[in-house]
């Protein structure tokens, strides 16, 4: 009977969902607009920032004057990032929502085992972020459309363009989801899923900067799923891809083994 | 046939005492009182039952299967009403019913509305979250019902009803009992157990201190004795049974479960003004077994 609550959650997370798609492909609207000023400016700004800073953005890789390269700068940033606070913020919350609001006792109450509801939440939250996704490359398609038209660019890097932030959003969201299983009632799960979101993203900006600090770029989803990457070589890095998909899998898996052995302490 | 079956089950929370080595079963068709003050292990020992938590050592059947290895079986023939009642705050009353039903095979209208009707429970757009405590209760209760589950486990599920509301719960509950349903009656309020229940269950600091039939406790035997004395003797009242005496000017009073006419015998060497003998309320007994 997990469909019945799968139906509920789904239902009860839709608004946030669709304002969270909203303020994203809001962005990336308002950004893709600008790509045209851009490219009449850039052979003139390029010289004004320095050559360190344009190596830290990965600027001497990408050809802003690119459709692509222009969206992996600037778009692809606020697709990654701000998906990955909803991701996280989601998975865990409708997992921990439920010890939090003491919930749970009235749903163990009912002939469904734990790993059900685990199952329920986890399709819940995958269903979210891939519609997340998808409204937001119908948002960017159609965007390239009005504000580059006659620009030519690579399908299959723009698909991995749409992918690669889809696979790191799914990596958050099960690393969140592993922490409300095993945190107790919740307790400090939303400050330690958006650290656990700003402190990575931090990491591959640190790792990009300063050589010392490269190795942090394995920490990272953020890296693993770095734009300027996939565009300069034209693929998602495959051993980044089966990490991510690991990482996954031994949360999720770590999620069902914590979850049937927790306390519900109300 | 035992409709649980609980077997040395023990809860430590770290190292605060949840129950040890707690022993108890529930016949079929039962209604059992299980009584305790607030903090005596009530609550843990149902959570263990429905598996929300997990025991340190021991073990638990319903139904003649294990409480964690069957919980979803167990849970499908069982009704549960929380002491604290927190449901989804952004579901209506009768929304919550029906999200409730569908975890059940099928839906139960007829028993819905008919609960409903007699526990004047409102089906109206109100929230959840805008309920009263007792409402609350209500909602609980016919949630627990709905699926005519075998046994009806309820922590507390008077709290918050008005009286005529509790005897129209009462009469439910006789009603299942009828049916054949087994009832686990959690409760600190000793009257109401006094009402409906066949046997009580007494738990204090985490172990049931004494089961026994409701009458029994009652009627057989404990008496409530009061003694008024003519003249100014100094009674010496060192009798085995005795539980306890108090002594006010030519009064004396006792709780007694010795011999009757041990007693009488006794009484009989002395000149008395007055005698009372009387069922002491449950209250009363329980007080005993709480200070022991």
């Amino acid at each position: 009977m997990k469909v019945n609550l799968y139906l509920r959650e789904l239902r009860k997370n839709r608004t946030s969902l669709l304002v969270w798609a909203a303020i994203i492909a809001g962005l990336l609207l308002l950004y893709t607009s600008m790509f045209l000023e851009v490219v009449a400016l850039w052979d003139v700004a390029k010289d004004l920032f320095p050559e360190p800073l344009l190596l830290a953005f990965g600027l001497d890789r990408v050809d802003m004057t690119t459709i692509l390269g222009f969206y992996a700068m600037d778009s692809y940033i606020t697709v990654i990032l701000l998906g990955s606070i909803y991701a996280i913020l989601l998975s865990s919350g409708i997992l921990a929502k439920e010890e939090k609001d003491k919930t749970i006792e009235f749903l163990l109450a009912k002939p469904l085992v734990r790993s059900s509801i685990i199952t329920g939440k986890l399709l819940v939250w995958f269903t979210n972020i891939a519609v997340l996704n998808v409204l937001i490359s119908i948002t960017a398609f159609i965007s390239f459309r009005i504000f580059a038209a006659g620009h030519e660019y690579n399908r299959t890097v723009f698909l991995f363009l749409l992918v690669a932030p889809f696979l790191a959003q799914i990596t958050f969201a099960s690393v969140g989801f592993l922490a409300a299983a095993i945190i107790k009632k919740g307790k400090s799960l939303t400050a330690i899923c958006l650290s656990i979101v700003l402190v990575t993203f931090f990491f591959n900006k640190i790792a990009g900067a300063a050589d010392r600090f490269k190795f942090l770029e394995h920490f990272t989803p953020f890296h693993y799923a770095d734009s300027v990457d996939i565009v300069y070589y034209e693929t998602i890095n495959p051993g980044y891809l089966i990490l991510m998909l690991a990482i996954t899998s031994v949360c999720i898996g770590g999620a069902y083994l914590s979850y049937n052995r927790k306390d519900m302490i109300l | 046939m035992n409709i649980i079956e609980i077997n040395n089950l023990t809860k430590y929370y770290g190292k605060s005492r949840g129950i040890i080595d707690l022993n108890l079963e529930v016949k079929k068709g039962e209604i059992l009182g299980f009584i305790g003050p607030n903090g005596a292990g009530k609550s843990t020992t149902i959570r263990l039952l429905l598996n929300f938590i997990f025991p340190t050592s021991g073990s638990a059947k319903i139904l003649g299967k294990d409480i964690i290895k069957h919980t979803k079986e167990i849970r499908r023939q069982v009704g549960y009403v929380p002491s604290e009642v927190d449901y989804y705050s952004d579901l209506t009353a009768s929304e919550m019913l029906q999200y409730s039903s569908r975890f059940y095979d099928r839906s139960y209208p007829e028993k819905i509305a008919d609960l409903s009707d007699r526990l004047e429970l409102d089906l109206d757009k109100k929230k959840v979250e805008s309920l009263s405590h007792g409402t609350r209760k209500k909602l609980a209760i016919i949630q627990a019902l709905i699926h005519n589950p075998e046994l009806l486990i309820l922590d507390e599920p008077t709290g918050g009803l008005d009286p005529l509301v509790q005897k129209v719960f009462f009469e439910i509950l006789k009603e299942e009992q009828d049916k054949g349903a087994t009832v686990f009656f959690s409760s600190h309020i000793l009257t109401e157990v006094q009402k409906i229940c066949d046997r009580v269950a007494i738990i204090k600091d985490g172990t049931i201190v004494k089961v026994e039939n409701i009458d029994n406790l009652v009627e057989d035997t404990f008496k409530n004795i009061r003694i008024e004395f003519d003249g100014n003797e100094g009674i010496d009242f060192d009798l085995p049974g005795i539980i306890q005496k108090e002594t006010s000017d030519k009064i004396v009073k006792l709780l007694y479960n010795g011999d009757i006419n041990l007693l009488l015998a006794r009484l009989s060497e002395i000149n008395l003004k007055n005698l009372w003998i009387e069922e002491p309320s449950l209250e009363e007994i329980f007080m005993h077994y709480y200070h022991r």
